[in-house]
């Protein structure tokens, strides 16, 4: 069963730095069609473990699987099903959206028959249809992070990994993205994001985990998370996911 | 301590970011030591081998008039490069680092504020400049001509007046095309202009010398020769360079003025919001463009796609197209150093030169093309991260794009291989020399190449580590050994061969790790 599979498995992962321990001993599973939120202070080690997910970091010990393939052992394999949208979007200032687009598709080998129109509308569907003879370098940074966005799903990935998806996008188009994310993990899709904005995590996170100082302090649903930092603070049974996440980061600092 | 907010405390801020841009990549030590070699370049020679001219140069009053013409030329290129400087200064200045806002914002006083960036921008290029006219203050200080100290006032003066120029033709392109228009068309510009010099300065070696009355170089004679009345107005620049006291005050009043009227057209016209035309620039098409409903088409194979890629990211970008011509320029006379007109009899190693001149030229045009080009497509990548998340595989895409430099490189030297075959000039050795050379350096720059901005690839200091510049230099030298060597029958012509082959063949079957690009 496929199903049983997990989307993402993490195993004991840790990332140094020199002295720095960015991820220390993370161990997770993510199941397929779920949006799952992946939050934490700056410099707490999201970013650090998302780049390991997307292949972009080899771990000092430890595996990441995506769909039951290694990231480290079979790159190719695992990369095929994934896309990664990091906080700063990776683009050429010289292309234009669709010749960015078709690289993309290309990349991830998507037949150029099949790759044409669904560029064509992702770009409707992100408003930057009107602009796709101009160059990128020319783009605000909502545009460009909308671009990216088509970039991450042009080869229709199984798997999205979003770092702060939302930053730079003006109000029409975070709820345009928000819908879109929820649509594409109904899809039976599988979305892990870091966030900020913990209202976004708390409407559209199935499961969340939140990291400190590089660990894994606590991992579940919002219920599962908020009897958890009942149990540590003071917040009750009605707790925000922004007073459990204080509640529960604050705990996680002091350890 | 100065004033917060008054204009040497905002200056002193200006100067400091400036020394920290400078310090980022290059220590404070090595600039001084490579300024120490620079002066004792200078002082050493001319104190050892030009003592015969000590003192024979020296003169008292007016400067003689070949003198006061060298001079006149040298104001004017030294103006026209500053100048192409300070435009692309004043476009990072004004429009480009963001924080001019927040200074117009606060309360000070705007004038002051442009007054600052007018000001700092005319001392970076003092300052940057300085190291160069010294060592020329240097030699005629120790060749007895005291009055060249007078280099020192004229580069400020021009500095000033560049800086004023500069902010006001910033400003015009700016309005006309958009600062990230302009600030090309300023690279383009200044790339233009040091070719330009850089031929002309070239072009007297190509002359023949029956031709010396005629053109550019005959001008030149008559003028040394005739009696120039290097007393008018217009030789004011010349004369301030030999210290003269008007000519001097006079350079330095006009630049103030320049720098003040500029401070005062720029402050202005900025706060009347010519800053909203730095967003501009570009044509924005609607959906409703007649274009739309064209059907698109995607190109299919990932090798067309990224070859695609590359071509459209370079043939886009006019600066990079114009630092690289520049430097296949600045390789022509190394060629012609050996071929004059008039010595191709000249013998080397037994042979006449005349046979080696293309091969030559093949392998050292061929081997700087190669690697530029490679260089620029795979360090100056400008999403990294992207390819080396792809399933496509780094190792597979960085040989897609040494092949995309690879054929057009053959292809602009067919032509020369053509004429090595048919002209019979040592075709086996040259075809060699040629693919070895081009594959070689090529390979050293796919695998070791170093991720970087690709508009830091023309700077100085933003082509690659000094290790792989070093073995870059060996191989070249070591194919250039190998059609002088196996041309003339010599063994070290084959020790070229192994050391040019044996280098790249290490760079690729070093371990390298499977994730990333």
């Amino acid at each position: 069963m496929t199903s049983e599979i997990p989307a993402i498995k993490l195993e004991n992962l840790q990332k140094r730095f020199g002295s720095v321990t960015a991820v220390s001993s993370i161990s997770l599973d993510i199941s397929q069609g779920q949006l799952y939120g992946l939050l934490g202070p700056n410099g707490a080690g999201k970013t650090t473990t998302l780049r390991m997910i997307a292949g972009l970091l080899k771990p000092d010990t430890g595996d990441v699987q995506i769909l039951g393939q290694s990231v480290t052992k079979q790159p190719k394999l695992a990369k095929q099903p994934l896309a990664y949208l990091p906080d700063d979007p990776l683009l050429y200032g010289k292309l234009r959206p669709l010749e960015y687009l078709e690289f993309v598709a290309g990349l991830w080998g998507i037949d150029a028959s099949s790759a044409a129109p669904k560029a064509s509308g992702l770009l409707e569907l992100m408003g930057l249809w009107g602009n796709r003879l101009e160059l990128i370098e020319g783009f605000s940074r909502g545009m460009k992070q909308k671009l990216a966005l088509a970039g991450a799903l042009v080869h229709e990935p199984k798997i999205m990994i979003l770092d702060e998806p939302l930053t730079g996008l003006d109000a029409a188009a975070a709820r345009q993205v928000k819908d879109l994310l929820v649509d594409y993990v109904k899809a039976g899709n599988t979305v892990v994001l870091t966030t900020h904005i913990l209202e976004v995590a708390e409407r559209l996170a199935d499961r969340i985990g939140i990291i400190a100082r590089g660990a894994l302090i606590a991992e579940g649903t919002l219920e599962e998370l908020r009897s958890k930092s009942h149990e540590v603070g003071a917040y009750g049974a009605k707790a925000s996911l922004e007073d459990v996440f204080l509640e529960l980061t604050q705990v996680g600092e002091t350890q | 301590m100065n004033a917060v907010g008054s204009l040497p405390w905002l200056i002193r801020n200006e100067l400091r970011l400036a020394w920290r841009a400078m310090t980022a990549k290059t220590k404070p030590w090595v600039w001084a030591v490579l300024i120490l070699l620079g002066l004792a370049a200078v002082i050493v020679p001319l104190l050892f081998f030009a003592q015969d001219l000590r003192g024979k140069l020296a003169f008292n009053g007016t400067p003689p008039n070949f003198a006061v013409i060298i001079a006149q030329g040298f104001v004017l290129v030294t103006f026209t490069l500053l100048l192409s400087g300070t435009i692309a200064s004043s476009v990072e200045a004004l429009f480009e680092r963001g924080d001019l806002d927040l200074l117009v914002s606060s309360p000070l006083d705007s004038k002051v504020i442009f007054a600052s960036r007018a000001l700092s921008v005319a001392l970076k290029t003092f300052f940057s400049s300085l190291v160069l006219i010294l060592l020329i203050v240097i030699a005629g200080v120790t060749l007895g001509i005291w009055q060249v100290l007078g280099l020192i006032p004229v580069l400020a003066a021009l500095s000033l007046i560049a800086a004023g120029f500069g902010m006001l033709l910033t400003l015009g392109l700016v309005r006309l095309l958009g600062a990230r228009r302009a600030k090309t068309v300023a690279q383009v510009l200044s790339a233009v202009v040091g070719a330009a010099i850089y031929l002309a300065s070239q072009s007297f070696r190509f002359l023949d010398n029956s031709s010396t009355t005629s053109g550019i170089t005959g001008w030149i004679v008559r003028l040394f020769r005739g009696n120039v009345d290097t007393s008018s107005f217009w030789w004011l620049p010349a004369r301030a360079v030999f210290l003269d006291p008007i000519g001097t005050i006079a350079m330095l009043g006009f630049g103030a003025i320049i720098l003040w009227f500029t401070t005062n057209l720029v402050h202005n016209t900025f706060i009347l919001g010519t800053q909203t035309a730095t967003t501009g620039g570009g044509k924005r098409l609607t959906a409703t463009s007649p274009t739309s409903n064209k059907p698109v088409k995607f190109a299919s194979g990932l090798t067309r796609i990224v070859m695609n890629k590359e071509w459209r990211l370079i043939a886009r970008d006019p600066y990079l197209i114009s630092q690289l011509g520049l430097q296949m320029l600045y390789l022509l006379p190394a060629i012609f150093v050996f071929w004059q007109p008039g010595s191709s009899n000249f013998s080397l190693f037994g042979s006449s030169f005349a046979s080696y001149a293309v091969n030559i030229f093949i392998v050292l045009l061929g081997g700087t093309l190669i690697s530029r080009l490679t260089q620029i497509i795979v360090a100056g990548e400008e999403a990294p991260e992207l390819l080396a998340m792809s399933p496509a595989g780094g190792e597979n895409l960085r040989w897609i794009k040494f092949a995309g430099v690879l054929i057009p490189t053959v292809l602009l030297f067919s032509p020369l291989l053509v004429l090595i075959v048919v002209r019979n000039l040592h075709p086996l050795v040259g075809l060699l020399a040629f693919f070895g050379t081009v594959l070689s350096l090529g390979i050293l720059q796919v695998w070791n190449a170093k991720i970087q901005p690709r508009a830091d690839l023309m700077k100085r200091g933003g082509r690659g580590d000094f290790l792989t510049g070093l073995i870059q230099g060996l191989v070249t030298l070591a194919w250039l050994g190998v059609v002088l060597g196996l041309e003339s029958g010599a063994w070290w012509g084959w020790l070229g061969l192994g050391v040019g082959a044996l280098l790249p063949l290490v760079s690729l079957l070093r371990p390298r790790s499977s994730l990333g690009y």
